[in-house]
């Protein structure tokens, strides 16, 4: 009966970790993976303003 | 069609979920006859409407299940555990408190094999959860298709924000790549958007963001009726990106919209109700439980040590920065420079009593009392002196934004550390920091925290008191 015992609180014990350790990992993969995309767009907008206003900027007209 | 997927998801959580603590129920039931412990019949006969109704007080409480909100994988994570553990606390609680059973442990078999049973379920069932939300799109022959048009500050932060949440629409992303900044004139900009919108319904775009400056803009209507027309849903995001570097808040106050620097939780009514309830019931219990005893006790050293009242009342800034009395036990001796001068290390106003409340945070209870008047809540950021506000406002740009909720006996900056004297001019805008993360942050689960924080950081003791 013992070693039932040890082997479900090992088997909750390395659910409980995973769990926890699964749901961190996870937002960490989301976030670079979304992040990056955003560091990309940021980028490339950064170049259209560089661009525009090197060639001096357009007025905006009505 | 997004929310027929979202609703068949959510519902086939909610079952599986229930199919679980009803199969955790059996195998409690089924080793609860092996132990020595002596059940009762009604016990035995409503053990799984029990274990049920524990499991749907913590989902509803912490809404495990959101229909309404935009599904969240993070949220989902966080409520998961904290139902699961609500859960266990209320199941325990109740065969303690209202079965008082003879024997009962938390080691007997059936309670070791079913919280097995539901933390590998929660496990498994979540990694199966986050497989099927991820891969959901490929599975569905038509998706809802989702785009943005408009390439900004704002659009690139929209399309973020919508990337990290879209499980139930098929998000394309930004379709445009070019800036509006190269557009001279609104009738020029007019014509691309119209192209744009015709083309988006062309390739089954069902909703877009458009995400561009207002002053772009002549007629909104124009490209609303046009999207109409295509049978598509058309959203006009204005970019506000080059007014501002920070964020908004945006609400509706009937049909305006209305931009506030910031959201505070506080300002909902409600928010404010269940947090003066909350300051009433801890300030009666800690009055009835903890000062009806104490107060004569160190009334009685505070006199016999030094001359002077028991209590010492200042006048501090409160919520709205009005003025109220602040009252405490008297540390120092009576002096002329104590609403200026701030209490230091090894000050030689303190008296040995003083030294003893102020180290053990003792001197603060009688602020209970201004709980109860209203002038102050149990968590909040500390009220300072009248001067302190004053110069602290001139320095610190966003200091008056602490004193937008009621002041507090303990606060996020008292456990984050932030206590104390206040050397220099960094020490109190990492307070303020602090403070402002609680006013914008502010839940009943924080405030309770916070307390029982308290607490801990009081009896292991803080060096910053004294």
């Amino acid at each position: 009966m013992n070693i039932i015992y040890y082997f479900a609180g090992l088997l909750s014990g390395v659910s409980i970790a995973s769990f926890f350790i699964g749901k961190e990992l996870y937002k960490f993969y989301v976030k670079d993976k979304v992040q990056k995309k955003q560091l990309e767009r940021m980028e490339k907008l950064n170049k259209q303003f560089k661009k525009t206003f090197d060639m001096e900027g357009p007025e905006f007209s009505s | 069609m997004k929310n027929r997927h979202k609703y068949s998801f959510i519902f086939s959580c909610i079952l599986a979920d229930l199919l679980a603590i009803i199969g955790a129920s059996f195998i409690f039931l089924r080793y609860a006859s092996l132990s020595d412990v002596a059940w009762n019949y009604f016990f035995l006969n409503n053990l799984t409407s029990a274990k049920l109704l524990c499991w749907l007080l913590p989902v509803l409480y912490f809404r495990l299940y959101s229909l309404d909100a935009d599904f969240n994988l993070s949220a989902f994570y966080r409520n998961t555990w904290r139902t699961f553990l609500a859960q266990g606390i209320l199941w325990q609680s109740y065969i303690y408190l209202l079965h008082g059973t003879k024997n009962y442990n938390l080691e007997i078999a059936s309670n070791i094999y079913s919280s097995s049973f539901l933390l590998v379920y929660c496990l498994f069932s979540r990694i199966a959860i986050t497989y099927v939300l991820t891969h959901l799109k490929r599975w569905i022959p038509k998706p809802f298709n989702v785009a943005i048009w408009g390439f900004n500050k704002t659009s690139i932060e929209l399309a973020t924000q919508i990337e990290t949440s879209a499980y139930f629409s098929n998000f394309l992303g930004i379709i445009n790549s070019e800036s509006e900044i190269k557009y001279k004139s609104k009738k020029e900009f007019g014509l691309v958007l119209g192209n744009a919108i015709e083309n988006a319904s062309k390739v089954g775009i069902q909703e877009m963001y458009v995400v561009v400056q207002p002053k772009y803009i002549t007629d909104l209507n124009r490209f609303f009726e046009l999207a109409d027309k295509y049978c598509m849903r058309l959203k006009f995001v204005p970019d506000f990106s080059m007014l501002s570097k920070g964020k908004f808040s945006t609400s509706i106050y009937h049909n305006f919209q209305v931009l506030k620097p910031r959201h505070e939780p506080l300002q909902k009514s409600f928010n404010r109700l269940i947090k003066r309830a909350f300051d009433i019931i801890f300030s009666f219990l800690v009055i009835i439980l903890v000062l009806s005893w104490l107060f004569p006790i160190l009334a009685f050293l505070i006199k016999k040590q030094s001359k002077g009242p028991v209590l010492f009342k200042q006048l501090r800034t409160g919520k709205k920065n009005q003025a109220f009395w602040c009252y405490k036990f008297r540390s120092m001796r009576v002096n002329t420079i104590s609403d200026s001068k701030q209490a230091k290390k090894e000050d030689n106003r303190v008296t040995p009593i003083g030294k003893f409340i102020r180290k053990t945070s003792l001197d603060e209870l009688p602020q209970f009392f201004n709980v109860l008047l209203g002038d102050m809540s149990v968590v909040g950021p500390r009220p300072h002196m009248l001067k302190h506000t004053e110069d602290y406002n001139d320095l610190i740009h966003n200091f008056m934004v602490r004193h937008f909720v009621k002041p507090g006996i303990t606060g996020l900056a008292q456990i984050s550390g932030y206590r104390g004297e206040t050397k220099e001019v960094v020490d109190m805008k990492r307070r303020v920091n602090a403070d402002i993360d609680y006013v914008l942050n502010w839940s009943l689960i924080k405030d309770i925290k916070i307390c029982f924080l308290t607490v801990i950081i009081t009896l292991k003791g803080d060096e910053n008191a004294f």
